[in-house]
């Protein structure tokens, strides 16, 4: 081994370390027994069950959305393209309490667009649809930011040859761009969805939270810290494992996908 | 130079205070008076900084339990402590106030609302049930439902649209017009701006009551014991009540 690949080794490892202690200390620290008590916890079910179901929610508009505005940013150059990305970047700066106090001051009853809202009858706070917004703001980013460096990688001249033998524009996108950008663009929204599943902050904000409506595991989790210690630490770890399996899950597809081709 | 800098960096600690800090684990409905409290604490001895850490009292005692370094916790209820007490991580509690619980309206819903028309309220709020100001709450909601009926008590749970985790993000869903109706502590609802406070019966649900303990691992015990005395004493008393608490019999 050279000297570099020792050092890089080293300095990498090191970092592997920082990162899975946490949670490995978590795992070590809980008894399979809790993990099945946790399970069978109606309360965890129901937050689990929300989870899941906001962020597959979530994840689907954010791709729905997301793709096209991060392959219309991956065309295009100069400020207009910078002050976009800067803008889909800020939320991942921002603390997410402070991001629901936004969405509470743009979608509340008090906010910007309360008074519209109130006049179409729609009210967003304390509702699951808040829950879906508060993690497509945290998850988005995540997202766009990954497929816009994903669709950079695809050759215009492809694109142009894909037309030159006769491919309509959307087909040519759909048979050329977008498999060429699949990697990219699957490990994006890995990463987008987990964010999803993991967001606390600005949910406890601006979606309140109530069993059922909108505590999703990881407002469970907090709620019962006190109360039950054991379940909060067997919740976490069957959060985590939920985790593990969709990333997982989500990888295999990807580069079982890129094999098929 | 540089290194030492790096130092501090990575233990996340500073070389520039001089003397001891206490630290205090604060219930979040105290957190102003404390701020108060510290600054009077630290006028008359120079050199000691007065560290506060403001959380729901059921998040100070997991903080606790994991070890955080603390010299005093101040919880808002005397459960926490006497579970804490119990395994041998704080020593006994003092009760040093007591609160009140209000009924918040927003200023923005329909005025006229009341315990008796709570129901009607289009959204409450209450605090979490693991929270003493949710606990209190659901008390109260409990002797109140003797009063007006189980069907009273139905329709109030059904308005619940969230159970936060403390009372400042209680009172902070009514300040900000989210919600109608609040069930929290007078004290963390007084300054605040776009609320109505409607005074609930003495006779219906418990009284809030704040209790300080020395932490048994405590880095500054006596410092910790002299600090709950200047709560306690004439001084610490006048600053209570000008935050809206009642002091504790000395």
């Amino acid at each position: 081994m050279s000297r570099t690949n020792r050092a890089s080794a080293a300095a990498g490892g090191m970092l592997l370390v920082v990162l899975a202690l946490p949670i490995l200390g978590l795992v070590a620290g809980t008894r399979p027994a809790d993990l099945l008590a946790a399970i069978g916890d109606a309360g965890v079910q129901a937050a689990l069950w929300l989870s899941l179901q906001t962020t597959l929610v979530s994840l689907a508009l954010v791709l729905a959305f997301g793709t096209p505005l991060a392959w219309m940013l991956s065309r295009s150059r100069g400020t207009r393209r910078s002050v976009a990305l800067t803008l889909i970047e800020l939320p991942v700066v921002m603390p997410p309490a402070v991001l629901g106090v936004a969405l509470l001051q743009t979608f509340g009853r008090g906010g910007t667009l309360g008074p519209l809202l109130g006049a179409l009858g729609i009210a967003l706070p304390f509702s699951t649809a808040a829950v879906v917004l508060a993690q497509i703001l945290v998850g988005a980013p995540l997202y766009v930011i990954a497929a816009v460096s994903a669709f950079s990688t695809v050759d215009d001249d492809l694109l142009l040859v894909a037309r030159t033998l006769g491919a309509q524009p959307v087909r040519a996108w759909w048979s050329v761009a977008l498999p060429t950008a699949a990697p990219g663009l699957i490990g994006g929204a890995a990463l987008a969805w987990a964010r999803a599943l993991g967001e606390f902050g600005a949910t406890l904000m601006f979606a309140g939270n109530l069993p059922g409506h909108t505590q999703t595991l990881p407002l469970a989790i907090y709620a019962s810290l006190e109360r039950d210690m054991d379940l909060a630490r067997a919740a976490s770890v069957l959060l985590v494992a939920v985790a593990v399996g969709l990333l997982l899950g989500v990888r295999a597809l990807g580069t079982g996908g890129i094999r098929a081709r | 130079m540089r290194r030492l800098v790096l130092a501090g960096l990575l233990c996340g600690c500073s070389a520039t205070s001089s003397g001891p800090d206490l630290r205090i684990l604060t219930a979040s409905s105290l957190g102003e008076v404390f701020a108060s409290l510290a600054s009077v604490f630290a006028s008359t001895r120079p050199g000691v900084d007065v560290e506060l850490v403001t959380a729901g009292s059921q998040t100070l005692a997991v903080q606790l339990r994991y070890g955080i370094e603390a010299d005093v916790l101040a919880s808002a209820d005397v459960e926490t402590t006497t579970r804490l007490a119990a395994d041998g991580l704080v020593e006994r509690g003092t009760p040093f106030a007591t609160g009140q619980l209000v009924l918040a309206v927003s200023e923005q819903a329909a005025s006229g609302l009341g315990l008796a028309n709570l129901d009607t309220a289009r959204r409450i709020v209450l605090g979490a049930p693991d929270a003493p100001v949710g606990r209190y709450a659901d008390a109260l909601l409990t002797d109140a439902a003797s009063r007006f009926g189980p069907d009273w008590r139905r329709a109030v749970e059904a308005r619940v649209v969230s159970r936060e985790p403390d009372a400042r993000k209680v009172a902070a869903k009514i300040s900000l017009g989210e919600a109608d109706a609040a069930l929290v502590y007078a004290t963390t609802v007084q300054d605040l701006p776009g609320i109505q406070t409607v005074s609930l019966p003495a006779a219906l649900g418990p009284t809030p009551v704040y209790v300080q303990a020395t932490v048994v691992a405590a880095p500054h015990p006596e410092l910790a014991r002299a600090w709950q005395a200047a709560v306690t004493g004439p001084a610490g008393r006048r600053v209570l009540r000008e935050h809206g608490f009642a002091p504790a019999a000395p």
